[in-house]
């Protein structure tokens, strides 16, 4: 007995290395991310370091408040002439847009469809980006006490950002459009072509050369190389129409995302592609190194879910019109799945 | 000054707030190209100078919060510190002793064989894509921001010494 603890003591360093090593790998190679004991650990550290970061990022708050404050005393004056201007348009526009909504639930109620379901919306910070060459992830500082649940929706006044996929106390990891890990149900907006986006993790999609289409716009839009933060549009079959610049929309399918957000725009296309499908590039519409807020869209049957998307008591305010307008959400309301 | 009972736990502190910084969000790209790896500077650190206080543990438990944070596969990170401590460890006689400008330069090439090692693994789970600019920066920032982090854990291992 003493000789076998005299030989651990002399091998201490090497034992526990080897067995924590070992316990890595094990981890690696046997946990998926959604087992339940993982993700009791993912909120634990979530909720010890995300309070850190949000402390760290203090001094930034302070600077964007003050700069904002100075900006904004500047410029009211002017504002307030535009504004006014923009509201008198804005009633003349809002009068045709009531009238629009009440003629599409007329149309709904004669095809017996369904009424589109409401999202809530909640504002959250970003307070953590994934640092590792590996992997786009943010945290978020708003989580479970906030009504957050896994699968929200992130969206930026670009477009769409990502879901949401470990859930704290009080922060949230979001998966990004551009990790390898996610896949996005769209449509092409203009030809309603279906396909599927996944991450690329800024991998450059070299786009073959020699198969090239003939459009000199689309040579120009090729993707050959770099650092190109662009993501693949798959399982687009080579007959459907698909043009360079045209907008890519989610499709609402796989009951995720709701139908109509912004994902990105084609800059780059090869119709004969590989197999079946045509390779397709797109450029994201959110530019993900500087998202700073995004709009968490939660379902209204998940308990907790807070504000509406016109703001309230969890949201700090009315979404902006441009992000509104990209989302898809008319009248506080997004279009049904 | 600081509670008797919270001294010997400086060095996993300042590995926890290294993770928290490390992964902070701030709206500036050049941010992300240059980020260092704070945690690998922090426990190349601890190991060399107070080991009996910073083991193995401590990188796996750090290595495991980073993939945690940026959902990477849970281990691969605790897994590349470990191997690039046990490096760390083998050479520590011939390190402490070293100029401090040589230790930079070890600093970053390190934290290039940890991306390395990550690089070899992720490309064996999810294929050899990476944000090569991301990879390469990191070592370069890494050696660059060495020298103030370094000085502020010498402050820090100080207070301690005082403090005893």
């Amino acid at each position: 007995m003493d000789s076998f603890f005299s030989l651990f003591k002399q091998y201490r360093h090497g034992i526990v290395a080897s067995t924590l090593l070992l316990t890595a790998v094990f981890l690696m190679l046997s946990l998926h991310t959604g087992a339940i004991g993982f993700r009791a650990v993912q909120v634990f550290l979530l909720d010890v370091t995300g309070p850190i970061q949000q402390v760290l990022l203090w001094p930034r708050e302070v600077y964007r408040w003050g700069a904002a404050g100075v900006e904004e005393w500047v410029a009211v004056h002017d504002e307030n002439v535009r504004l006014r201007q923009e509201l008198a348009r804005t009633r003349f526009r809002r009068g045709r847009l009531e009238e629009a909504l009440a003629e599409n639930s007329r149309l709904r109620a004669l095809l017996g469809m369904p009424m589109a379901r409401g999202y809530l919306a909640l504002t959250a910070q970003v307070v953590g980006s994934a640092s590792s060459a590996f992997a786009r992830s943010m945290v978020l500082n708003a989580g479970e006490t906030d009504g957050v649940r896994m699968d929200a929706v992130a969206v930026a006044p670009d477009g769409l950002v990502g879901r949401v996929v470990t859930v704290g106390r009080s922060h949230a990891v979001v998966l990004t459009l551009m990790d390898l890990n996610s896949r996005v149900p769209v449509r092409v907006q203009r030809t309603r072509a279906p396909g599927v986006v996944t991450g690329t993790n800024d991998r450059s999609l070299v786009m073959n050369l020699d198969e090239r289409p003939p459009d000199p716009m689309a040579i120009d839009g090729i993707a050959t190389g770099g650092n190109q933060n662009l993501l693949n549009l798959e399982f687009v079959s080579k007959k459907a129409p698909v043009g360079m610049g045209d907008l890519v929309v989610t499709s609402g399918t796989g009951g995720i995302f709701p139908r109509g957000l912004v994902v990105g725009r084609v800059v780059a296309l090869n119709p004969q592609g590989v197999g079946l499908f045509q390779k397709v590039a797109l450029a994201p519409a959110v530019d993900f190194d500087r998202v700073e807020e995004v709009q968490l869209l939660l379902h209204p049957l998940s308990p907790g879910a807070g504000a509406t998307v016109d703001g309230g008591p969890t949201g700090e305010g009315p979404m902006p019109p441009a992000a509104r307008e990209s989302m898809g959400l008319t009248g506080g309301v997004a279009p049904g799945r | 000054m600081m509670p008797a009972f919270l001294i010997p736990w400086l060095p996993g502190m300042t590995l926890i707030l290294a993770v928290a910084v490390q992964e902070l969000a701030l709206g500036w790209q050049g941010w992300g190209v240059l980020r260092p790896d704070l945690v690998l500077i922090c426990l190349f650190y601890w190991r060399l100078y107070r080991p009996d206080r910073c083991g193995m543990g401590w990188a796996f438990i750090t290595g495991l919060m980073v993939d945690v944070m940026t959902r990477l596969p849970l281990g691969l990170t605790a897994f590349t510190q470990i191997l690039v401590i046990l490096l760390i460890t083998r050479f520590a006689n011939r390190l402490r002793v070293a100029h401090f400008l040589f230790l930079v330069l070890v600093m970053g090439v390190a934290v290039l064989l940890e991306q390395g090692f990550q690089w070899a693994i992720m490309s064996l789970l999810q294929g050899p894509d990476a944000r090569w600019a991301l990879f390469w920066g990191r070592g370069v920032a890494t050696a660059l921001w060495a020298g103030p982090v370094v000085a502020g854990l010498i402050w820090i291992h100080r207070l301690w010494v005082e403090n005893a």
